[in-house]
């Protein structure tokens, strides 16, 4: 009787014993760990879930045994080596270690596949920008001044010659769509101080693949004529009070811009010859407004071999009833 | 040398130290972190250890204390929690007791008299080994002992009814 409470708990703790396998590669891993840290024990971190806990020690007892070069899983150890002396401090054979080092290696995952996601659609061919260009920024649809840029008159000019040779600075030359008698093209007194923004940089959008040619009320098309125009037909539905359109001509050998015209007056141009793109701008003056109807944007260009096959159009439009409108589109034959 | 005399020493006693780090503690996962510290240890003073009488001894008590400091660590980041009102305290009441297994039962014992209890039954020491062990006097032993044994066997008893003593006996 008296040794009642021995046997008892004698064979609970011992079925408790029985019942569990200690890890034998993870403390072979957390010794080493110990050891090349050469410091006291580092504190045990409590888990609480066993069966878990036991997968993440052994992930890390793998890790600390790359590092090692220390046999995880083998039965015995080699006999002259047992455990590596000394090298570099590892990380750790323990869980709490190894979680640590997991978050940092899925933080580091995460940002490197987000890098390369955008490095890859910024490489893409079809070129779909995350952002609209900055030179159609909806933001400031009607960024011009009078300085840079001239009403067009409703008459189409006779196509006189613009400036001759392409500048090499981005921004070459705004002319007025219109020029003074005699084919002289008038550049503004302080053409120096244009500064029209920059879209070179940033993917166009238009390209066969990524159009849009309808948005809401506001229906597009683009077509090239014979005679050397580039033609953006608008049809709103509803009337516009804002309007931003561009139209981007892939310059070749010797091509120029001819000046751009419009079918209503209500629009300035200004022309932007770029080292590889004539930018056509038509932006809606403030305080007018487009009726529905439709209108013919026109860029003029000549001098050069040409292929519209990357010409494209973007444009940006507030309806009268404060609906925004983004269209864009190519030249091909619809 | 060294390296090699240790490396037995660790297949012979890695089991058993986390066996004992695993009783101490009543946390399987952090039993072996537990007995591989101690094992670095024994690794660290393995001259020491060696000119010991019971090497093994050694080991034990290196397990009983590193179990003893994590169990203290573990208690202030409970109160720590508590403090904050993030852990949760589990509702126990004395008189209504869960099913109750062995390791359970074990945290419920005084940390010295669980350690006695556990050296003397589970791993079969002699009294006077677990007096070395732990460092203390054979009679603080015997009664530390007896009162964590008698404690325990009541704690597991109280959880079970007694048809399902099976051959234990429902009489003490």
């Amino acid at each position: 009787m008296t040794s009642r409470p021995e046997d008892l708990i004698r064979a609970e703790m011992r079925q408790a014993l029985a019942g569990r396998r200690p890890d034998r590669t993870a403390m072979l891993n957390r010794i080493a760990a110990n050891r090349a840290a050469e410091s006291t024990p580092r504190p045990v971190a409590r888990r609480a879930r066993p069966g878990t806990d036991r997968a993440a020690g052994a992930a890390g007892g793998t890790l600390a045994a790359a590092g090692h070069a220390f046999p995880a899983g083998g039965e015995t150890l080699p006999a002259g080596e047992p455990f590596p002396a000394g090298g570099k401090a590892v990380p750790g054979g323990t869980g709490r270690t190894a979680r640590l080092v997991g978050a940092a290696l899925a933080v580091v995952t995460v940002l490197g596949l987000g890098g390369v996601a955008r490095w890859a659609l910024a490489d893409s061919p079809d070129r779909t920008p995350a952002a609209p260009p900055p030179a159609t920024a909806p933001a400031n649809p009607v960024p011009s001044s009078p300085v840079r840029s001239a009403p067009i008159a409703g008459a189409p000019t006779s196509g006189a010659p613009a400036s001759g040779a392409p500048a090499p600075g981005p921004l070459v030359s705004t002319e007025p769509v219109q020029p003074s008698a005699g084919g002289v093209p008038t550049r503004p007194s302080t053409g120096s101080a244009t500064t029209a923004p920059v879209p070179a940089a940033s993917p166009v959008r238009g390209h066969p693949g990524d159009t849009q040619v309808q948005k809401g009320t506001l229906w597009s098309d683009g077509s090239v004529e014979s005679s050397g125009n580039s033609v953006v037909t608008l049809r709103p539905g509803a009337g516009l009070t804002e309007l931003d359109l561009t139209i981007h001509v892939i310059r070749t050998p010797g091509l120029t811009s001819l000046g751009a015209q419009s079918s209503t007056g209500a629009v300035a141009v200004t022309v932007t010859e770029q080292p590889g793109t004539l930018l056509y701008r038509f932006t809606l003056k403030p305080g007018a407004t487009l009726g529905a109807g439709e209108y013919r944007l026109t860029a003029r260009w000549g001098g050069g071999e040409r292929d519209a096959g990357d010409d494209t159009y973007e444009a940006y439009a507030t309806s009268t009833d404060h609906k925004r409108l983004h269209v864009y589109g190519n030249f091909f034959p619809a | 040398m060294r390296d090699q005399a240790f490396h037995d020493f660790f297949e012979k006693h890695h089991a058993e130290l986390s066996g004992l780090a695993y009783l101490l503690s009543g946390d399987s996962s952090a039993a072996d972190d537990l007995a591989a510290d101690a094992l670095t240890e024994v690794w660290k003073h393995w001259d020491r250890v060696e000119a010991a009488d019971d090497p093994a001894a050694y080991a034990r008590g290196i397990v009983a204390n590193l179990t003893r400091n994590w169990l203290r660590r573990q208690g202030r980041a409970r109160s720590g929690l508590r403090l904050l009102g993030l852990g949760r305290e589990r509702q126990r009441s004395p008189d209504v007791s869960a099913v109750l297994d062995v390791r359970s039962a074990l945290k419920r014992l005084p940390y010295r008299r669980r350690t006695c209890v556990v050296l003397r039954y589970a791993f079969d020491l002699s009294e006077k080994e677990v007096a070395e062990i732990l460092g203390i006097s054979v009679g603080a032993v015997k009664s530390q002992t007896s009162r964590g044994a008698k404690q325990l066997a009541d704690l597991l008893q109280d959880s079970r009814l007694p048809d399902q003593l099976d051959g234990w006996g429902v009489a003490r």
